[in-house]
């Protein structure tokens, strides 16, 4: 520890921090630097401005088995309101900086310069290989130290804009390069995104959130002075009025006119200030922008919510044409991305949609950055429906964003709105109702065709399958055909009990044909089954070499005969020129199986599934028939 | 499907079981009265269809 006299008003300041090279002083905000024994005034640096920051200076923690505290405090203007950073040094020596931002803390520690990096290299979305791992590049901004407090590891200049870059990797590491005032070799910041509780710091060391409050009585718009609720002024950087479309600045800690803007077409879905339980959290809707993309000259608007809940941050809801989207911020680092053609998360690959460019034309409510009508995004969206990847760059930014498809209900019933509109088209992400159909559909299909087959195997095993009449019939070439002359009686056969017949007719035949009237006379009834069965072969060759049509056999089935004794009389029929012998072969099979009736089962077991598969496909076709990304 | 399925699977059963082929080219009818039988009792019935193109 070293301790001393300010240089400048003389008030007591210490050194505890061994790493620690300047101290602020605490009465008059001077900058102290330790010169071996001696202590140097460096300047002076303002007055750090109470934010909702839970740390503090002097707060005791532990990360990874080892003991730190917060030893001093940077905060910082990147043009969005005060930025804290606070300076740790740890037990065994380390040296770190904690920032927090919408409920997530970074710890990040120095990892020296890295050579050979240039800023002008690195925009956001583009991918970069440092320190053995990929990274892709979130944020490019500059700022200056508008203030700070306790022991810092360098002097601070306010006066210095300072260049940086944020990229983001796998599994929370995340990586801050500051390039200062210089254009190359920045120094390396690598570090993890954690909750505040893994910090370990006591929570009676942890001061309570205190909220940034606006004034009441200026809660009122300037331009039209209508009663504005801020529902987290302490958030905010804009605020739409609702009553006249200006849209106000909150920066300062007050409400001032920027410029008027026109009026949403309508009034949001879901109030400003309406609360909605959603994924087991209470959300509050802050926000409400209405933007758009136009193709092929065509306007394709969709609105989005801002959704707020003090714990978990800002997450967003997207109405597009009555479908919603549930969408959460997502560190860029975790996907991997191919782009316009596919990334991956979390286990799954999702298929780019569509890339536009997007455009903010109203606002309504509060906002946590400077958001400005007429501002233009390129949004990529990438799907794997009921769920999207979606890539929103800017020339400074770009943002990842992990969104959920919802049923309107779930909207409706959630923020207890009287009615949501009823969905129209199909959204990027929408889950395909036709498959979870189809796939219960062929479940089905597949359970009743083993069904089919057990009942088609019990019967094939039940039936007697019995040839009881096999007969060669020769006709003298001396009969005509069609009379009694062509007729043959077979000899009488037992048919034991009900069951249809098999009639199988084969002739010798060549460049000929023949008919065989059949006719099975019940000998106990008189009851006759008739039947006709023609056969006919022909053969030649032309031009185009050797054809053959017909065929000298053929079959077909009864319906079920009563049990009984049988005759079959057959007559042919045949062309009388030439005269000759003609020969012909009946049998007849008793109780077979019929498998026509097995493929017409089997067919109709198919229609379901075929169905099925062509809806859900027809879906798809739909879905992707509006894509600009698609093959 | 559920349904459909087992409907499908029924009508199978009962089209097999009765033993019905509603698509047969077959005609069925009755000897006329004055049919004679031959020495075996068999009934040798010559009228009705005479075939032939």
């Amino acid at each position: 520890m070293t301790q001393g006299r300010c240089p400048s008003c003389g008030a007591d300041v210490e050194f505890t921090a061994g790493s620690a090279q300047v101290v602020v002083c605490g009465h008059c905000q001077t900058v102290v630097a330790r010169k071996d024994a001696d202590f140097e005034a460096l300047g002076k640096i303002g007055r750090v401005v109470v934010t909702d920051s839970p740390l503090q200076v002097g707060a005791e923690g532990r990360y990874d088995g080892s003991a730190f505290q917060v030893v001093g405090h940077l905060q910082k203007d990147h043009g969005a309101g005060p930025w804290d950073e606070w300076y740790v040094e740890f037990s065994d020596g380390r040296t770190g900086w904690v920032s927090e931002s919408e409920g997530t803390v970074h710890l990040l520690f120095s990892g020296g310069v890295e050579e050979g990096v240039s800023l002008s290299d690195l925009h956001p979305g583009e991918k970069l290989r440092l320190r053995n791992r990929h990274w892709v590049v979130e944020e490019r901004g500059h700022g200056t130290v508008t203030a700070a407090e306790g022991q810092l590891p360098s002097d601070v200049d306010p006066q210095q804009d300072s260049w940086y870059v944020d990229a983001t990797s796998s599994k929370g590491a995340i990586l801050t390069l500051d390039f200062g005032t210089h254009e190359n070799d920045p120094e390396v910041f690598i570090g993890v995104r954690l909750k505040l509780e893994q910090l370990g710091i006591p929570p009676d060391q942890l001061r309570p959130r205190v909220r940034r409050k606006v004034e009441l009585k200026q809660a009122r718009c300037p331009e039209c002075n209508g009663p504005l609720e801020l529902q987290a002024p302490d958030k905010s950087l804009r605020v739409g009025c609702p009553f006249c479309g200006a849209l106000l600045d909150v920066s300062k800690g007050k409400l001032s006119f920027l410029r008027l803007l026109e009026k949403p077409p309508h009034a949001p879905l879901i109030p400003l200030g309406a609360k909605g339980k959603l994924r087991d959290t209470e959300w509050m809707c802050l926000g409400f922008l209405v933007r758009s993309c136009t193709v092929e000259g065509v306007r394709y608007p969709w609105e989005e919510y801002l959704l707020f809940n003090r714990a978990k941050g800002f997450v967003w809801l997207m109405n597009s044409q009555g479908h919603w989207v549930f969408l959460e911020p997502l560190a860029a680092g975790d996907v991997q991305l191919v782009p316009h053609v596919s990334a991956f998360f979390d286990g799954r690959r999702y298929k780019a949609y569509q890339n536009v460019h997007a455009v903010t034309e109203n606002v309504q409510g509060e906002f946590y950055w400077e958001v400005t009508a007429g501002e233009y995004a390129e949004a990529t969206e990438y799907v794997a429906p009921p769920y999207s990847i979606n890539v929103d760059s800017t020339e400074n930014e770009v943002s990842y964003t992990f969104g959920e498809y919802l049923a309107p209900e779930v909207v409706k019933d959630a923020f207890k709105l009287d009615a949501v509109p009823a969905p129209e088209g199909i959204l990027p992400s929408q889950p395909n109702p036709h498959k979870s159909r189809m796939l219960s559909t062929v479940l089905w299909s597949i359970g009743w065709l083993a069904a089919l087959l057990v009942v088609a195997g019990l019967f094939s095993a039940r039936s007697l399958n019995k040839v009881v009449l096999e007969e060669r019939v020769t006709v003298p070439a001396e009969s005509s055909p069609g009379t009694p002359s062509a007729m043959k009686f077979s000899e009488p056969f037992d048919l034991e009990r009900r069951g249809n017949m098999k009639v199988e007719v084969a002739a010798g035949l060549m460049n000929d044909w023949m008919g065989i009237q059949g006719d099975l006379v019940n000998q106990e009834t008189g009851e006759v089954v008739g039947f006709y069965e023609e056969v006919s072969l022909y053969q030649g060759t032309d031009s185009d070499g050797s054809w053959s049509e017909g065929s000298a056999s053929g079959s077909l089935h009864l319906s079920a005969l009563p049990a009984g004794k049988y005759v079959l009389r057959t007559t042919a029929s045949y062309d009388p020129t030439p005269a000759r012998v003609r020969n012909y072969t009946v049998r007849l099979t008793h109780d077979t199986p019929n498998g026509g009736w097995l493929c017409a089962a089997f067919v109709l077991l198919m229609l379901g599934p075929a169905f099925a598969f062509f809806r859900s496909h027809n879906f798809e076709t739909r879905r992707w028939a509006d894509s600009n990304l698609s093959e | 499907m559920k349904w459909f399925g087992g409907l499908v699977v029924l009508l199978y059963s009962a089209v097999v079981w009765s033993g019905w082929s509603p698509f047969t080219r077959e005609e069925r009818d009755r000897v006329p009265g004055n049919v004679r039988r031959s020495p075996g009792g068999v009934l040798l019935w010559t009228g009705g269809y005479m075939g032939g193109k």
